[in-house]
């Protein structure tokens, strides 16, 4: 059902770049009789994540008002990319994952936004800036980023006389080590070794490759060749298929799952964000503890990041009012303060706030504050910023999903590279 | 056989009685009872309707309005059109009878999805996105009950119209005291197609009423699925609540819709 809705969605957005154009609908002209204005504001988010900072930008511009559109998290990018497609002057601003910017600014659905980038430099962290600009142009302004990290049981280590890892920032534990630990741990009563968060998903798994120097998984100027089956790819996914095979990670989970299971108690080591750790709380069964995102023995540390963004449509009728709003939300350091919910702001003084309020919460809080100051600054990688990021996303995802239900990864890698290979082509005549 | 058959129902009941467990019970249960697989799987230890709670919390109370007001809208307006147009065309001679029937049977093998987008700029040209209009308009017209209906109709005997026409009854009167009064089961099977079609709508609502105000139920359930979390025991309250409407109605309808589809096309 879900994956129909997907598809059927999916589907829809591709019939609608038929009709897509590049022409700029807007002149500003989106005042009612009284003067004022009403941005429409598309979002995926929490219930409430925004509201704090609407309700303060609303009181400091009264001529202003946001309407927002929630729309379910998994349809963000289709419904989008359909309504852009029949130039809906309705969107004004919208959230864009980063990853997914460059085809989204490719395809003209987005307002370029260099005036903002003059303002926010030396405000937001330059790495936001950068991978949310495309072909020299900043295409929307970054309000997040994220991290990973490792939790682990300390219950189940203490019962299978493992040494919990070391919290120190720079001393992530191996893959090798979590794996045997992770064993040792189901031969003394857990039900299961180590899950990953986003089971099967290139957000979370691209670090095994990048920990092995396999880089992100494509190559080439404008990264649209696939560098899928080098040494570090095919070493980092046979351990991922070992870890499967061997039963020390569950097969047959998926990723709406996998944050539930270990905060029954039954799961010696999970691999996920910082946001996990307040549904984890939550439950209250499970003691855990936080350690940096592991690294395989011979690689370098490396972990996933980047976040959401938001950018303002070209067919908007109220552009000007549309940049002030996504101003305030991202580049003053009061309105990034207040949009942020679980995720780590990118701009520099609401970052440090966030921190020192994690930190404040407690010694392991503290310790996920550590972590995540340590990997953004040291360890993280980005996804690849490429017109093709969306097929290649796709085309591996599908190629983890394989590999974890028992195909052997170099062969399967073999064929994603021959996949990507095949769907790239159209990208790079253009 | 009668043993068998049992088996396979309970084992076809198992899937809805879980969702339906899983909505009275805290989430961690849920997934804690899921494996080993026990009889706690499918019996709670604690009830509780926290999950309603957050779901109604949510608006999903409105969201299910407004999918009642709609469906109902389009059961009316839907079963008034759909059946005019298949008593003209299985009644009625006139020129291109034929070739209308089959444009109209063409129709409803065209997904919708397929349609969706340039169906939404016309919508959108006409200033009708966040309109119930919207909802309801792309539903009215279903080929595939015209399609039914009309089956049915043929096989209404010709001589009870013509003695009718010959009293002096117009085509009005035929369609309204004789066809209708007994294509009754036909009404309630091509009224139970126009009711699953708006009920599970899911595409079009996200694409032409975003506002929150006119969300309707399938999206609103979809929305408890975010990206740093799933909140399932609201979205198992919320299709169980959702799909008590259906369930009731084909539990009290079925014995026709099953007359129905076994008869129209017969004559």
């Amino acid at each position: 059902m879900h994956q129909n809705r997907t598809f059927a969605l999916t589907a829809a957005a591709i019939l609608s770049l038929a009709a897509a154009g590049c022409g700029d609908g807007g002149d500003d002209s989106g005042q009612d009789a009284g003067g004022n204005t009403t941005l429409t504001f598309v979002n995926a988010q929490d219930p409430g994540t925004f509201d704090k900072v609407i309700a303060a930008f609303e009181k400091a511009n009264p001529t202003i008002k946001i309407k927002q559109q929630a729309v379910p998290f998994d349809d963000l990018n289709s419904t989008v990319q359909s309504r852009l497609g029949a130039k809906d002057a309705d969107i004004d601003l919208y959230d864009v994952d980063e990853p997914r910017l460059a085809a989204f600014a490719s395809r003209g659905f987005l307002e370029p936004l260099d005036d903002l980038r003059g303002q926010a430099e030396g405000k937001i962290d330059p790495n936001a800036l950068k991978i949310t600009s495309y072909d020299g142009k900043q295409y929307a302004m970054p309000r997040w980023t994220s991290t990973q990290l490792l939790y682990f049981n300390k219950d189940l280590l203490a019962k299978a006389k493992v040494a919990a890892p070391s919290s120190d920032p720079a001393q992530p534990i191996t893959w090798e080590q979590v794996t045997a630990d992770g064993k040792k741990a189901q031969d003394a009563g857990a039900k299961y070794g180590l899950i990953f968060d986003q089971v099967d998903r290139y957000y979370q798994l691209q670090p095994l490759a990048e920990s092995l120097g396999g880089g992100p998984g494509l190559s080439g100027a404008d990264l649209l060749q696939p560098d899928v089956t080098n040494a570090g790819w095919t070493r980092a996914f046979t351990w991922y298929h070992d870890i499967f095979q061997s039963g020390v990670a569950p097969r047959g989970i998926n990723p709406e799952q996998t944050p539930g299971l270990f905060a029954t108690g039954g799961t010696a080591f999970f691999a996920g964000g910082p946001w996990n750790a307040a549904a984890f709380d939550k439950e209250k069964s499970v003691d855990y503890g936080v350690a940096p995102f592991p690294r395989f023995a011979p690689g370098k540390p490396a972990t996933s990041t980047d976040s959401w963004s938001t950018g303002i449509s070209p067919f908007s009728d109220s552009k000007d009012a549309a940049k002030k709003f996504l101003s305030y939300m991202t580049i003053d350091a009061a309105g990034a303060t207040a949009t942020t919910s679980n995720n780590i702001p990118v701009q520099k003084e609401a970052f440090q706030t966030y921190l020192k309020n994690l930190g404040a919460k407690g010694e392991r809080y503290q310790q996920i504050a550590d972590i995540i100051e340590q990997s953004l600054g040291a360890t993280a990688v980005s996804r690849p910023i490429t017109t093709g990021f969306v097929d290649f996303e796709s085309v591996m995802n599908k190629a983890f999903a394989d590999i974890r239900n028992g195909t052997d990864a170099t062969t399967r890698l073999t064929q994603a590279g021959q996949e990507l290979d095949r769907d790239l082509a159209k990208y790079r005549t253009k | 056989m009668v043993v068998l058959g049992s088996v396979i129902a309970v084992l076809f009941v198992l899937p809805l009685w879980w969702a339906a467990v899983s909505a009275l019970r805290p989430q961690r249960e849920t997934f804690a009872t899921l494996s080993p697989v026990s009889l706690w799987t499918l019996l709670p230890r604690g009830l509780t309707i926290g999950n309603f709670d957050r779901l109604f919390d949510a608006e999903f109370g409105r969201a299910l309005l407004n999918s009642t007001v709609v469906t109902v809208a389009t059961l009316v307006i839907g079963l008034a059109i759909c059946a005019t147009a298949a008593f003209a065309l299985a009644v009625l001679h006139f020129p291109g009878r034929g070739v209308v029937f089959a444009v109209m049977v063409v129709s409803f093998l065209i997904p919708f999805d397929a349609i969706a987008i340039p169906l939404m700029s016309i919508f959108r040209d006409a200033h009708l996105e966040n309109t119930y209009l919207a909802l309801v308009l792309p539903g009215v017209g279903n080929g595939f009950a015209v399609f039914l209906l009309r089956g049915f109709f043929l096989g209404v005997p010709v001589d009870l119209a013509e003695a009718a026409r010959v009293e002096g009854l117009g085509w009005w009167g035929v369609f309204w005291r004789i066809y209708l009064p007994l294509s009754r089961p036909a009404l309630i099977g091509a009224g139970l197609i126009l009711f699953v079609f708006q009920w599970q709508a899911y595409l079009w609502p996200l694409l032409i009423a975003p506002d929150p105000e006119m969300t309707v139920a399938p999206v609103a359930i979809a929305q408890f699925a975010g990206q740093q979390g799933v909140d399932f025991g609201a979205i198992f309250a919320g299709a169980v609540l959702t799909a008590l409407v259906p369930l009731l109605i084909l539990l009290f309808f079925q014995r026709y819709f099953t007359q129905s589809v076994s008869s129209s096309g017969l004559k």
